[in-house]
């Protein structure tokens, strides 16, 4: 009996998680990445749209970023941290669209509308999240990243970690004390 | 010192905070199809098109063949041999003439709770089944009902008698406010299946709950007949045609090294045609396209064709990396040919297998910089890393930037440092910069030694190309030459180019009174100001938007955070209106002694007395409302709603609530708000242009007779139109206009002329122009 259980402990030991065996699965077929898209179509779609600020532009780059991936997959070599890698091609495909695009100015802009059936336009925000989401406009663009990360994005943060290139340690103090910060600016506000 | 600590439940507000909505489910559907086609083409797989089309009917068989010769040969040759097989059918596509096509006789409506759903169109053929279907009667109120972020509409199915369902593979829509039309992509149907339930869980935009679910239409096909529109398609061959008479045309596909731009369909529309073709990469490296910007139409004298840029078809366009569909619509036909359609540039990212090491030393130090000039040759690109630095960023994070040299068409470089932990991209870098530079960089926890290897993971660049193709239009006649007559109208793309040449205009000298100004200064809103136009006053009032100005130019009405408020134009005190939160687009009564306003939280215009007293509700609704002026009379409030197809000018009358239509227009996005003359009897209002892609400003009586076009852009003109107000004496109408090819972020006034089309640019101005006080 011992031995079978020692047997069946060190194959848990070597247990792979889902993602790992569909990452593996795409590599040697690439029509199985399909499966990869499937898991992270939206959370890529949402961050990109968080760093936009545009539907159409999210859905070009979560184009660019999908089929990126599928190319570039024979070359990636797993260590667990998909996300990580997907999401670093998603950050570049956004750093190369905010060099190629001028800025546009619209005044008379009754609707942020671009096209899609997307007509929140005013939509019902009470005046704490509005509070806060000034507040979090005004932090630095990295902060505003890992918070994109972790809540946007939805990584973990050893992902977090492994895309910006820190120790999980280090990620997880820093969005602990921006958290903090945040909550105590806005109590302040409400003061 | 609160350093670590903050209450749990916080984080679920900032996530909220952060929220964004989902992608359309048509989008994803659509991306995984593509994804699953390329990945079906990478070497090593079968081909799963083979592998689908294998069961479908016999007559397929000879596409099959065709699609086997396309990966030898290429596609447009390809489908230059499949001549006749296709029709277009206009909102639907393409469709596969032999085989048997079924079609919905006639258009089926459902009705559920004052919302209607109508399939209004279904063509299947052997390759697919397109539906087109509208819904109207939704409410926007409803829409925003459980806020931003919320998870509203659904994936349409069919579902067949056996139980089968079939799930889209693409579709778009078009949306107005209170309602959608959409065009959505199923598989082919079974042989001998012509009736199926049309299903859809949720309506487009609705949260769950929020509006009918679970609508179930039956619908019955037939052998198409007489109902559908089947325009013949000419196919294209990429070679000179030597049978046709005057074949000096030039070829259907223009080459440039690694690239083929190829016409491969033409469609002959009512009023224009369609124009299909493709973009491939015939480079031997490895390649993406990454953008192709731009396709013009020019005729023989040099004119351009009025065209905009399509979607091309779902299926019969390639959707490779390295080969892509276009599409073009012109909205003419009557122009001399031959046309000429030009791809001007795109973009291409590229995949160098290119390494290179640097020795960073053992102990390297922020502000170390080592020279490498190392010469780098893909695909005939030159490029030359410069030098490496290492510098600490904002997070004091280490970053090594390394510094390209290379030909202005090299607009991004990205790099990957595998053997840094962690792997993957979490290396990587884009390029920036201009003017033959580019820098990449990289960020690492700690400052790298050693030596390391880096690899050049992809390069972008941009080609500038004169990929030309001529096409011959048919003889016009005359009716057709009459659809391409100018448009008369006071100020127009050409003309606004024609001022600004010019210079400052003639006639703003005559002019008195003071112009209620925004002016963008960076800040969050613009700031407010009153400008004299034949003095030196100019007095600010801090910042706003959507404001406006009383009869008596005595007082600003300025949406804030927290309501209305007044402020005062002499003193600029402010002054809150009671009554007003939530409230925006305030407008005043002629008399000056009430405010209307638009509450989005209930979808309603109320109005009030300006100490606050006789606050009544005037109008609610679901078509989204912007008030945009009282009547003269004082007895209607004017405003902008979504009509059906449409935004439409609308009125309510304030004692009993009435509303009625005054102008519908074809515009599905609200532009700007329609402006009532001072005398009550004219309104501008904004619309699409007739038979050419772009805007109009248009002028017309309350009833919408006499309407002409004041001012009319086209939708490839580097500015655009923005609406303005009208001067007191009813005599001008001052348009916004935005110049992207300006430095400055503020539009130019233009003064226009009801009555005699002159036109007075107002460049010395910057701002928006709101109001006008005599």
């Amino acid at each position: 009996m011992d031995e079978i259980m020692k047997t069946t402990l060190k194959q848990d030991a070597q247990q792979k998680s889902p993602e790992d065996i569909l990452v593996e699965e795409a590599k040697r077929t690439p029509q199985a990445f399909a499966a990869l898209y499937d898991l992270y179509a939206q959370r890529v779609y949402r961050y990109l749209l968080s760093k936009t600020g545009n539907p159409q532009d999210a859905e070009d780059l979560s184009a660019q970023t999908f089929l990126a991936a599928l190319q570039g997959l024979p070359k990636y070599r797993h260590r667990g941290k998909f996300a990580a890698w997907l999401f670093s091609i998603a950050r570049n495909k956004a750093a190369d669209h905010f060099r190629r695009q001028p800025s546009q100015v619209s005044l008379e802009d009754l609707s942020s509308e671009s096209g899609g059936i997307d007509w929140s336009v005013g939509a019902n925000k009470n005046d704490r999240d509005l509070d806060l989401a000034d507040l979090i406009a005004e932090l630095l663009d990295d902060e505003q990243e890992l918070l994109r990360l972790r809540f946007v994005a939805e990584m973990r943060f050893g992902e977090i970690a492994a895309l910006v290139g820190k120790n999980e340690g280090a990620v997880k103090k820093k969005m602990y004390r921006l958290l903090a910060r945040l909550e105590s600016q806005l109590e302040d506000c409400d003061a | 010192m609160r350093e670590l600590i903050y209450a749990p439940e916080f984080e679920g507000k900032v996530r909220a905070a952060m929220a964004v909505p989902d992608a359309r489910g048509e989008f994803v559907a659509e991306l995984r199809s593509q994804i699953v086609k390329q990945a079906g083409e990478m070497p090593g797989q079968s081909t799963p098109l083979l592998r689908g089309r294998m069961a479908w009917a016999a007559p397929l068989l000879i596409v099959l063949a065709l699609l086997i010769t396309t990966l030898v040969i290429g596609p447009q040759k390809v489908w230059a041999a499949v001549r006749g097989l296709f029709g277009y059918v206009p909102g639907i596509g393409y469709v596969q003439t032999d085989g048997g096509l079924l079609a919905l006789p006639e258009p089926v409506q459902v009705e559920r709770e004052g919302i209607t759903l109508i399939v209004e169109q279904v063509v299947a053929d052997s390759e697919r089944t397109v539906v087109v279907y509208k819904v109207s009667g939704l409410s926007v109120q409803a829409a925003n009902s459980q806020g931003e972020g919320a998870v509203t509409g659904s994936m349409e199915l069919l579902r067949l008698g056996n139980g089968e369902e079939l799930l889209i593979t693409n579709g778009e829509a078009r949306g107005w406010g209170s309602g959608y039309r959409a065009r959505l992509v199923f598989p082919a149907l079974p042989e001998s299946i012509s009736e199926f339930s049309f299903v859809v869980p949720r309506l487009q935009s609705m949260p769950p709950g929020a509006a009918p679910e679970d609508w179930e239409v039956t619908l019955t096909l037939e052998p198409a007949a007489g109902e559908i529109t089947l325009l013949p398609v000419e196919e294209i061959s990429p070679e000179p045609d030597e049978t046709t008479a005057g074949a000096d045309e030039a070829a259907a596909a223009a080459e440039d090294q690694d690239i083929i731009f190829a016409l491969t369909r033409v469609v002959e529309l009512e009023d224009g045609f369609l124009f299909e073709g493709t973009l491939e990469w015939v480079g031997e490296e490895k390649a993406a396209f990454v953008y192709a910007n731009g396709i013009q139409v020019v005729d023989a004298l040099g004119e351009r064709v009025p065209s905009e840029e399509v979607t091309p078809d779902e299926l019969y366009a390639p959707h490779t990396a390295t080969a892509i569909g276009w599409a073009i619509r012109t909205y003419s036909k009557a122009q001399p040919g031959p046309w000429e359609i030009s791809l001007p540039r795109l973009g291409i990212e590229l995949y160098p297998d290119i390494s290179f090491s640097v020795d960073l030393g053992q102990a390297p130090q922020v502000g170390d910089q080592w020279q490498v000039d190392q010469q780098f040759i893909f695909s005939e690109i030159e490029f030359d890393l410069l030098s490496i630095f290492l510098e600490e960023d904002s997070r004091q994070n280490s970053r090594l930037s390394f510094n390209f040299s290379g030909p202005d068409t090299l607009i991004g470089v990205s790099l990957f440092d595998p053997n840094y932990q962690p792997q993957g991209g979490g290396g990587g870098g884009g390029g920036s910069g201009g003017s033959g530079g580019l820098t990449s960089s990289m960020d690492y926890d700690v400052i790298p030694v050693g030596v390391r290897e880096i690899s050049i993971y992809s390069i972008v660049v941009e080609r500038a190309g004169d990929w030309q193709i001529s096409w011959q239009p048919p003889e016009t006649s005359e009716a057709v030459v009459e659809q391409a007559q100018p448009l008369e109208v006071c100020l127009t793309s050409q003309s606004w180019e024609d001022l600004k040449a010019a210079g400052a205009g003639e006639g703003a000298d005559q002019l008195s009174g003071d112009l209620l100004l925004l002016t963008h200064t960076g800040q969050r809103l613009p700031v407010i100001s009153l400008l004299g136009m034949d003095s030196d006053f100019r007095q600010e009032y801090g910042i706003g938007a959507w404001i406006s100005l009383s009869p008596d130019g005595s007082t600003i009405a300025v949406p804030g955070d927290d309501g209305i408020y007044l402020v005062d134009a002499a003193s600029g005190a402010y002054t809150y209106l009671p009554g007003s939160y939530g409230a925006d687009y305030p407008l005043w009564s002629l008399d000056g002694e009430q405010i209307a306003f638009h509450v989005w939280n209930d979808a309603s215009i109320y109005r009030v007395n300006l100490d606050g007293s006789n606050l009544t509700r005037v109008y609610q609704g679901n078509d989204v409302v912007y008030p945009s002026a009282w009547t003269p009379d004082g007895e209607k409030i004017v405003y902008l709603a979504f009509g059906d197809e449409g935004m439409a000018v609308k009125a309510v009358r304030i004692a009993d609530g009435q509303t009625e239509v005054w102008i519908q227009t074809h515009d599905n996005k609200p532009i700007a708000r329609p402006r009532i003359s001072p005398d009550g009897e004219w309104v501008v209002f904004a619309d699409v242009l007739e038979g050419q892609p772009g805007k109009g400003i248009y002028i017309a009586r309350i009833d919408g007779s006499e309407r002409r076009l004041l001012a009319a852009f086209n939708d490839y003109s580097q500015a655009s139109l923005g609406m303005g107000v009208w001067s007191p004496d009813g005599e001008w109408f001052v348009l916004n206009i935005h110049d992207f090819s300006f430095s400055q972020s503020n539009p130019v006034p233009v003064l226009v002329s009801v009555s005699t089309c002159q036109v007075i640019p107002l460049f010395d101005v910057s701002g928006e122009v709101v109001g006008w006080r005599p």
